[in-house]
């Protein structure tokens, strides 16, 4: 029942304007790359393809995209990198979130609207007031920014760092950000710094497992305080449905719409606000179990297939079954099959 | 005279009989098929392995998704010195959306057999030595194998001729020596008796 709860809320946010406007428009594209609808279909992507909220752009080994905003602004989407824009409620407004999981995406906005746009990462959200930055989001959920003009506000476990021209930081996942360094005019190096987090997880992948299970807590911790609420305010919903259709009856359609705009509009509001942010929390506790926890997972298991018994791996899997096992009673309940 | 034609008669029907079971028997059902695939982990071919290997890919409870992480998994298979000791069985059975427990009974895992479970696939069983392992097989594919391999590795299963089968399972196009394999879309164990990933 609440599940047809939060598809019908979701049917009726669909039906709102802002749902499905495109966001950007694939303006290059080299090598395949492919975009995952938000109904979970996969698809070649071509210039021209436009992206919109629930969109994600994949790319290969060898393959790159540049995404064009309306505005000028562009995002140059690296190599096996996975890009997503996701939506949620911010003090009442739905904003559109640069989500990236793996991967590397250098944004140049060209004009900061009032609504400063948001990136994500397993790790972090920065917020935007500069220009041009990098975002690299590193194999153990690891997340490194630099900045080449503007300021980007970084945030994370509640902590806060703001960037200035050529500084940049790196922030782990379920730690607040860094000390902020200076690039002294250095471009940073993906692959190296990639490779040093590579290196560091396998010399201690239980640590590094903790790390993502902390940022995953985090994640699960949203949705666990949302979603009673979201219940709260849908079975409002439902009761302020039911008092429309009487007034509706009993004295005319003028008063029902005078309750529907002065008493259902908070209701219908909260409703899908708080859907919308369930589901960004969930879903972004998808995105870190499966591009992070997953490699994990795979790295250390064939790595130790001949040796299953040895005592790295058991402990590895110990904690890993336990961050599958939160992850299933808190997240998944408020993922679609079209999700995966 | 009416001996010769009997056993020229039935040797032709030997014959279609190997061809007819070759289109009403899915290839990826094939012992031949699934042995192949054991053969190239048993190789360490890690190369070919990826390139026949599929995304999204099941990897005991993980849908594996950049096609470097495929790379990864059988090149670190390979590293790691993993070969199927002395199988004792290999065999193949068509497999369907419900047969989501041999991997795990997660939501994922069933929406992974739901949604991208190819058709007339099949699911390989490998008992070996060292545990007892799956895979999910799909439609033929040609690569150019790492290495070459025996010739009398292919097309056992119909009691044909290996240098007959050779006809049917390679292409030679363009100067390199291409080899039909099953695609490879699925790989889980070792599983306990009970069905758990060890």
């Amino acid at each position: 029942m609440k599940k047809y709860l939060l598809i019908f809320v979701i049917a009726a946010a669909c039906v709102s304007a802002s749902w499905g406007e495109a966001v950007a428009t694939v303006s290059y594209i080299d090598g395949w790359v492919d975009i995952k609808d938000s109904s979970g279909r996969t698809s070649e992507a071509f210039s021209g393809d436009e992206l919109s909220a629930g969109n994600s752009v994949i790319t290969g080994k060898d393959s790159f995209a540049e995404l064009l905003e309306k505005s000028g602004s562009t995002y140059k989407i690296s190599p096996e990198t996975i890009f997503t824009v996701r939506e949620m409620d911010v003090k009442g407004k739905k904003q559109n979130v640069l989500a990236l999981t793996l991967g590397e995406v250098a944004f140049k906005f060209k004009k900061v609207a009032s609504e400063e746009p948001m990136i994500a990462t397993n790790s972090t959200v920065a917020g935007i007031r500069g220009t041009e930055f990098t975002v690299y989001a590193g194999a153990d959920g690891s997340t490194l920014i630099a900045v080449a003009s503007g300021l980007v506000e970084v945030e994370a476990a509640g902590k806060s760092v703001e960037l200035n021209p050529d500084e940049a930081v790196e922030v782990k996942p379920g730690d607040p950000p860094g000390e902020k360094f200076q690039l002294l005019g250095k471009k940073l190096d993906f692959s190296t710094w990639n490779d040093g987090k590579k290196k560091d997880f396998l010399e201690n992948p239980v640590a590094a497992l903790e790390a993502v299970e902390k940022r995953l807590d985090y994640f699960n911790g949203k949705v666990l305080e949302l979603h009673p609420v979201y219940l709260e305010w849908a079975e409002q919903l439902k009761e302020d449905r039911k008092e429309f259709a009487k007034i509706q009856s009993e004295k005319g359609q003028n008063e029902a719409l005078e309750f529907r705009e002065k008493v259902m509009s908070t209701s219908l509001a909260n409703t899908i606000n708080l859907s919308l942010n369930v589901r960004y929390y969930a879903l972004s506790s998808l995105s870190m179990r499966r591009f992070i926890l997953g490699n994990m997972y795979a790295e250390i298991k064939t790595r130790f297939m001949t040796k299953l018994d040895d005592p790295v791996y058991r402990e590895f899997e110990n904690v890993y079954k336990r961050v599958l096992e939160k992850f299933e009673d808190t997240s998944i309940p408020q993922i679609n099959e079209t999700d995966i | 005279m009416k001996k010769s034609v009997f056993l020229l008669f039935a040797a032709a029907l030997v014959f279609l009989s190997g061809i007819l079971s070759c289109t009403s028997v899915p290839y990826s059902q094939w012992n031949s098929s699934s042995a192949k695939i054991v053969d190239l982990v048993n190789s360490r071919e890690d190369i070919s392995l990826s390139e026949l290997t599929y995304t999204p890919f099941l990897l005991d409870r993980e849908i594996i998704i950049p096609e470097k992480d495929i790379s990864m998994i059988w090149k670190n298979i390979s590293e790691s010195g993993f070969t199927f000791e002395e199988a004792s069985e290999i065999g193949s059975i068509p497999i369907g959306a419900g047969d989501y427990s041999y991997f795990a009974d997660t939501m994922e895992v069933r929406t992974w057999f739901s949604k991208y479970l190819p058709e007339k696939a099949s699911l390989v069983k490998v008992d070996a030595k060292n545990g007892l392992y799956y895979f999910i097989l799909g439609p033929k594919k040609w690569i150019t194998p790492q290495k070459e391999e025996p010739e009398i590795s292919i097309g056992y299963s119909l009691g044909m001729g290996s240098h007959m089968m050779m006809r049917l399972d390679e292409d030679k196009t363009g100067g390199s020596k291409k080899k039909s394999y099953p695609s490879i879309y699925g790989f889980t164990g070792p599983v306990t008796e009970g069905g758990e990933i060890k």
